[in-house]
């Protein structure tokens, strides 16, 4: 899918706030065109899976008719749906947490810095990302692909903005270390 | 500046390179990345964060699946209230604050009441400590899931787990552990202790009547005990192996695994991986680890073979592990050597009792010598409450109705009841065996009455973990009709003809059971009543899963007078009375998640399409499972009578195809059988299905409408689902 013939602050843009509300699934359809990608990509990044990103997109619009009231329009609407998708896709990562295989034992496993730094040659970043624990890479994500502030951050995730930051710092340290084969 | 001789922190570095930071702090670190190498290499990295997934585009495949979802009713609550961050009381309670937004953010598919989806099913319980010691008091703090979190008081049950617990959870296992009280975070929050006697546990949370259950999509939570180093103990994990039986064998695998990684010098831990490696990887897999076993089981046998004063659990886990590895002298030699040091071990007098069997059963002896040889191998096993005992006493029964020797069955009886996990499912049968003989009629009788005040009372302990009361209701009631059924029989033979027919009344008012009607019908006609037993008739021909041409004989049999339209009125009503006996156990739910299927010939394909328009079984099966194997004719056969309806049959595998599926499927005759493969587990992740065989019937839209159906019910599930 391509970018939007529409800009985020037209009439037409505004006007879509309100036909998506009343159940019309053209502008459901043309409000997905104008943010689909932006907000895909957010899942993404948050999820480090096409599939789960989808799910989270998908479930999203699908309930957008319905939520759409809750915009009250005094922020920007993407910033707005960002924020809601980042939910979404923070209740997967939580729900998906709990039906991996979770190791029994935490010595049975190899954790993500383990795997990744053995590899560290020939991993891309994206996987590298992918293969930090859920919480760090959804701070790392959050704080550095989409700007928010750590108090953002916090209120996101039901944490501290000091719980945040520690995050991040250890997001990074795995990022080096499985990078570059450091500690 | 301090920075200058050391490192800026990682959140300094991460606001440098999203040039985040004040301008005197961006020309701090700008001077210190000037002679930093690893720091510019770390900014760098950070700023490639920026550009993860850049070129990733929203597909139009999927606007269209949005689309639908929306025009097949799809509706979803987001999470769009404001957040509030909560002071942490403890750094223990992070997960449970992330847990407690996730659950208010929980998505609610919106149709009915009845209806539920995976988010709406379950919540997050912690256990604080998560790996206790065995008598260790715990906390639990559940948040709740959005069908719970009405309740100020929630129920915690338990399956409590002890070292002599055996395979599999039937019977009286499950206890109310604690009630859990809403407190001021909005979670549910309670304790309980662990008895001194219990290794592993699992869990679930309920509504205080029962009504609804949180079984945290049928894996339940758990408490696996561990010693002071936090290991799970030895007993825990067979225990948490047992307790997975049935109901999730990959699972299972993984337990024995840890329990081999843990415990590498016990031959005992891994005596259990060979066979979970055969049941859940296959043959081939299984066979290719072999040549490890055997290498490992030679080293444990050089090593352990010479050594006295090893205790019996190590030699009875060098004759396990022998035999898993078909390792015949090995097997003889930790055999002898068990029965000779530890001539009261367990596994020596179940050993001792098998072989008199084998030689009853093969006629080696005079008829009559296995009762008298087993009573003192009986007498130890049940002094040292043998976990084999229940294994034992079966035997022995089934021998005396081979030798049809009433006196050993009077002896045998009460034995059994007495080691035996009551479950109501024995009852019918050993009942109609006892009703056979003159002298143990009065003790068939009792048997039976018995198991039908059992069921008539249910005993909470009987309730598994997953079931709802109402759930356990209807099994209970559909458990008692066999056992009423076959009372009343009795009752009528012996000439009580009120009482066995407002027993027989009674076990066919207990739900839509064909089998049941039969033996109304039966009765009725026995008795005279042709009316009423053509009535009763009519129900048996109105049920799909009879045979066809059933109702025209019994008709010509017994009434050739009555008109075609009476009995023609009579099934239709029949009909009318069974769709909506059926449908009254129907819990519908919406699936979530992808359920990415690959067909034979290798086109993907998703569960929601191939589905979409039809009712639909979805049979979830094995190559490994016998059980599921042996289904599958019975399977095509449905799909064969309801395929002019429209309604399908997939059976899911959860093997690859390949030459031995094949071979099976043209073994079975069901080649014309949709067969698919699960190639990414999602399908069995969004039906939270994690044994086989396991049976749902989905209606045209999509819905699961029966879970975990009964080969026999399907075809009624269907009729029922069919405009």
């Amino acid at each position: 899918m391509g970018g939007s013939a529409i800009s985020s602050d037209s009439p037409v843009h505004l006007d879509l706030v309100g036909r998506v509300a009343a159940g019309d699934a053209d502008a459901l359809a043309a409000l997905y065109r104008l943010h689909g990608t932006a907000l895909f990509r957010v899942a993404r990044r948050l999820t480090a899976s096409v599939e789960d990103a989808e799910d989270v997109l998908h479930d999203l619009f699908v309930g957008l008719p319905e939520s759409m009231h809750k915009y009250d329009g005094r922020g920007s609407l993407i910033g707005w749906l960002k924020r809601v998708l980042a939910r979404l896709a923070l209740m997967r990562l939580r729900a998906e947490r709990r039906r991996r295989e979770v190791p029994l034992h935490e010595e049975m496993s190899q954790g993500p810095l383990g795997r990744a730094t053995d590899d560290a040659s020939r991993l891309d970043l994206e996987r590298v990302v992918a293969t930090l624990p859920d919480e760090l890479r959804a701070v790392l994500v959050l704080r550095q692909a989409e700007g928010y502030s750590h108090h953002e951050i916090g209120a996101l995730l039901g944490i501290t903005p000091g719980a945040s930051r520690v995050r991040l710092s250890r997001a990074v340290k795995l990022l080096s270390a499985a990078l570059r084969g450091r500690t | 500046m301090t920075w200058w001789f050391r490192h800026p922190k990682a959140d300094l570095l991460a606001g440098f390179a999203s040039r985040a930071l004040t301008a005197d702090e961006q020309r701090t670190v700008a001077r210190h990345l000037e002679a930093c190498v690893r720091c510019r290499e770390t900014v760098a990295e950070l700023r490639a964060v920026e550009h993860l997934a850049s070129n990733d585009q929203a597909s139009d495949a999927l606007l269209e699946r949005i689309l639908a979802s929306r025009s097949a009713g799809g509706r979803a609550v987001l999470p769009t209230e404001d957040l509030t961050v909560a002071p942490r009381r403890r750094p223990g309670t992070l997960v449970a604050g992330l847990a407690t937004a996730a659950a208010l953010l929980t998505l609610l598919l919106i149709r009915g009441s009845r209806e539920v989806s995976a988010g709406e099913r379950t919540g997050y319980l912690r256990l604080d400590p998560p790996r206790p010691l065995p008598g260790a008091l715990i906390h639990a703090t559940y948040t709740p899931s959005a069908a719970l979190q009405g309740f100020d008081s929630l129920v915690l049950r338990a399956r409590f787990r002890r070292p002599s617990d055996e395979a599999y959870n039937r019977g009286p296992m499950q206890t109310r552990a604690a009630v859990l009280h809403r407190g001021s975070t909005g979670a549910h929050e309670g304790e309980f202790r662990l008895p001194d006697s219990v290794v592993f546990a699992a869990l679930a949370v309920e509504s205080p009547s029962g009504e609804t259950v949180d079984d945290n999509d049928e894996r339940l939570w758990e408490v696996l005990t561990a010693d002071e180093a936090r290991r799970p103990l030895f007993e825990a994990l067979v225990q948490r192996e047992r307790d997975l039986m049935g109901r999730n064998w990959a699972e299972g695998l993984k337990t024995v695994r840890t329990l081999s990684a843990l415990y590498p010098d016990e031959p005992q831990a891994w005596s259990f991986l060979p066979t979970f490696e055969r049941w859940v990887l296959g043959d081939r897999i299984a066979d290719s680890l072999l040549a490890g076993h055997r290498r490992r089981f030679a080293a444990f046998h050089g090593r352990l073979a010479e050594r006295n004063g090893l205790s019996s659990a190590t030699v009875s886990g060098m004759l396990s592990y022998a035999i898993q590895i078909d390792d015949s002298a090995a097997r003889s030699y930790w055999l002898q050597r068990l029965e000779r040091e530890f001539p009261d071990d367990p596994d020596v007098l179940f050993r001792r009792e098998n072989r008199l069997w084998h030689d009853d059963a093969e006629q080696k002896k005079d008829t009559g010598s296995y009762f008298r040889e087993v009573e003192p191998v009986w007498a130890r096993a049940e002094r040292n409450r043998a976990p084999a005992l229940s294994l034992m006493v079966h035997n022995a029964l089934t021998r005396t109705v081979v030798a049809k020797d009433s006196a050993a069955m009077r002896l045998w009886i009460p034995r059994y009841r007495r080691v035996q996990r009551r479950t109501p499912d024995m009852a019918p049968y050993w009942g109609k065996l006892l009703l056979q003989y003159p002298t143990l009629r009065r003790v068939g009788m009792e048997w039976l009455r018995d198991e039908a005040r059992l069921l008539a009372e249910a005993p909470d302990a009987y309730r598994p973990l997953t079931a709802t009361t109402a759930e356990q209701r209807v099994a209970n009631r559909a458990a008692a009709q066999p056992v009423l059924a076959e009372l009343a029989n009795a009752l009528i033979q012996d000439g009580d003809t009120t009482a066995g027919l407002d027993t027989l009344r009674l076990a066919a008012s207990y739900g839509w059971s064909p089998a049941v009607f039969l033996r109304a019908a039966q009765t009725w006609g026995a008795l005279g009543d042709t009316v009423q037993a053509l009535r009763t008739y009519a129900k048996v021909a109105a049920d799909p899963g009879s045979a066809p041409g059933f109702g025209d004989s019994i008709r010509a049999v017994t009434a050739p007078q009555l008109s075609t339209a009476r009995w023609t009125s009579w099934v239709r009503d029949a009909r009318g009375e069974m769709r909506a006996a059926v449908l009254e156990g129907a819990v519908p739910r919406s699936l979530t998640g992808p359920t990415r299927l690959l067909s034979i010939t290798g086109e993907t394909r998703r569960l929601s399409d191939l589905a979409q328009g039809h009712v639909t079984v979805v049979a979830f099966w094995s190559p490994n499972c016998w059980f599921s194997v042996n289904d599958l004719g019975a399977l095509q056969r449905i799909a064969n009578k309801f395929s002019a309806s429209g309604a399908r049959v997939l059976a899911i595998v959860d093997h690859p195809f390949s030459d031995e599926l094949r071979r099976i499927l043209k073994e079975q005759h069901v080649e014309d059988l949709p067969v698919f493969y699960d190639y990414r587990s999602d399908t069995k992740r969004a039906f939270a299905t994690y044994s086989w065989p396991d049976y749902y019937v989905l209606d045209a839209t999509g819905k699961v409408v029966f879970s975990h159906s009964k080969l026999e019910a399907i075809p009624r599930q269907i009729a029922a689902l069919l405009p």
